[in-house]
């Protein structure tokens, strides 16, 4: 496919920071976001340590409101959206039988904003008064109260939104004009027509975030009383205008995993995916749904019977294209010739964990249920079904269905399958206790809590350390894999399907330099 | 050869335009947004 001339690249330092190569800018995505899991993990730790115990044994009260509030800003913009974003820039192109992304220098650009932004919002732990720690959510008037890590925090959340606007517009611009001769819309992966909508989501919704928190700066610096009701402002604005982003947020976040669902379950079901279109449908449905359900995230703020009950329907309709995808999975699936390799383990966790904290959201959407569920453990325990056994995981499962032929090699199958398990099993040890215990009423985001609820955050803190531990063999498999192994072939799978499977693994630095048919 | 420069310059346009549309769309967005908060 590639002469050796193609395969020509500046190597050392120059070649990591100059780079306008796919396949080397969603590496550095890929490993950045894998650097980031870690970081948000051992917040996460610190935080299960001190609920190890009622009481206060570790940390003082204020930072541990400073790592929940860190933990959720690491993982959702440094370690699930950059990490969607690797997969993005390595397989879009592949996938599309494209030579590169649309805008190659915009995509060098859109990482390297990346480390700066988190040094400068990680570096905010260091300032006098803590890092910011009124929750990711970044609610007025703790906001515009806060010290100065929250002007940190602002501008730090401007360079990501910068950073996922460039990267979506790049995406899109790539799906758009760049698709291979005879690659129609309709014969798109699923994995490419997710991102897509996806991007369009981004471009919708990081704007509004934007302005949200330029609000928030002009609020602490400028004298203006946007979310201030002293001056006339309402801090109420300030939530529904952060869940009119919040929301479609969600959804940013889980609709490129469906994507990764449904590529690696066709390969191992040795099956078409059942029902491609209702699938892209489905896909658009929810996004356009994410951005009418904001105002379900603040029930209990008081609002007019109208708007819960517009809220609460909007909401239960989701379930709808949802279920239909679930459906579709699982339809795949039905008689086909299935095999259980690793990257098959997640995709078939991930429907069914998925489809637990799809329930879970559905009990959150009833309004009167909701103001008794609302800011307890049984919404952390629903976020993380959602976001760790349904992002992260696709995630996991994406790296070993394509890791062979990004790096050439096969990665050990007992050790992937170990890892499965015991993330698996921990994850569902951390998290199923946390739905009783918010079910019981122990309120998220506190450091000490009721003697009886002691049991349950046990289990959760020793299945946590245990998730935690599990992610070093995830790590030693990766570098196992980069540095040997057995020989990938080109097609990798015997059930696999698409152009990034007709190049050798692994694929030339420069891919589709003459532009494939398809049929 | 030269309709290959040809077509490669269109497709550097075309995907440019794309772009330049697809921010002026989120700038927009952001505008809307403050002007909002003003209401």
């Amino acid at each position: 496919m590639a002469s050796a001339h193609h395969d020509e690249h500046p190597t050392g330092l120059k070649r990591w920071l100059f780079t306008t190569n796919h396949k080397d800018i969603g590496t550095l995505y890929l490993l950045f976001s894998l650097l980031m899991l870690f970081v948000g993990g051992a917040m996460a730790l610190v935080v299960r340590a001190e609920l190890f115990q009622p009481g206060l044994q570790i940390v003082d009260p204020h930072f541990f409101n400073q790592m929940t509030t860190m933990h959720a800003l690491v993982m959702i913009f440094g370690a699930v959206m950059p990490g969607f974003v690797g997969f993005a820039n390595w397989q879009l192109p592949m996938m599309i039988g494209a030579p590169d992304m649309a805008l190659p220098r915009m995509n060098n650009w859109s990482f390297w904003i990346l480390p700066f932004a988190f040094t400068l919002l990680l570096s905010g732990l260091f300032l006098p008064g803590g890092g910011p720690a009124g929750g990711w959510t970044l609610y007025a008037p703790l906001s515009t109260k806060g010290g100065m890590s929250m002007d940190f925090t602002i501008l730090a959340i401007h360079m990501l939104g910068i950073s996922s606007v460039l990267g979506a517009i790049n995406i899109i611009v790539t799906v758009l004009n760049m698709r291979a001769p005879g690659m129609t819309l309709m014969k798109m992966p699923l994995f490419v027509w997710t991102w897509l909508i996806t991007a369009f989501l981004l471009i919708a919704a990081m704007p509004v975030l934007a302005g949200a928190v330029t609000m928030l700066l002009t609020d602490r610096h400028f004298g203006t009383h946007f979310f201030d009701a002293a001056g006339g402002g309402d801090p109420v604005m300030f939530q529904h205008i952060f869940w009119f982003f919040g929301h479609p947020e969600v959804y940013i976040m889980i609709l490129p995993a469906f994507g990764i669902a449904s590529q690696i379950i066709p390969t191992f079901a040795r099956k078409p995916l059942f029902g491609y279109e209702s699938m892209v449908y489905a896909t658009a449905s929810i996004a356009f749904l994410s951005f009418i359900v904001w105002a379900h995230h603040m029930f209990t703020v008081g609002m007019p019977a109208g708007g819960e009950l517009f809220f609460m329907y909007a909401t239960m309709l989701i379930a709808v294209p949802t279920g239909v995808k679930v459906f579709n999975w699982v339809a795949t699936m039905w008689r086909g010739s299935m095999t259980f390799e690793t990257p098959m383990l997640y995709a078939i966790a991930f429907v069914f964990l998925f489809t637990i904290g799809g329930l879970s959201g559905l009990m959150l959407a009833i309004v009167p249920a909701d103001f008794q569920y609302q800011d307890t453990y049984f919404v952390v325990a629903h976020f993380h079904y959602v976001l760790f056994s349904g992002a992260v995981m696709a995630m996991m499962g994406g790296a070993f269905y394509w890791l062979p032929k990004w790096t050439g090699h096969m990665y050990n199958e007992t050790l992937g399958k170990w890892h499965f398990w015991l993330t698996a099993i921990f994850f569902n040890v951390t998290f199923f206790p946390q739905h009783f215990l918010g079910l019981a009423g122990m309120p998220r985001r506190i450091p000490d809590y009721a003697l009886q609820f002691t049991e349950f955050n046990q289990i959760s803190s020793i299945g946590a350390f245990g998730l935690g531990l599990s992610q070093l063999l995830f790590v030693y498999i990766i570098v196992q894999t980069i540095r040997g192994g057995k020989k990938a072939t080109d097609k990798v799978w015997e059930g696999a399907e698409g152009l990034e499977w007709t190049l050798s693994s692994p694929p030339p630095y420069h891919s589709f330099v003459v532009a494939p048919t398809i049929k | 050869m030269m309709a290959n420069t040809d077509k490669k310059q269109a497709m550097r346009r075309a995907n440019l335009r794309t772009a330049l549309v697809l921010g002026a769309v989120a700038v927009g967005l952001f505008i809307y947004t403050l002007v909002h908060g003003f209401k």
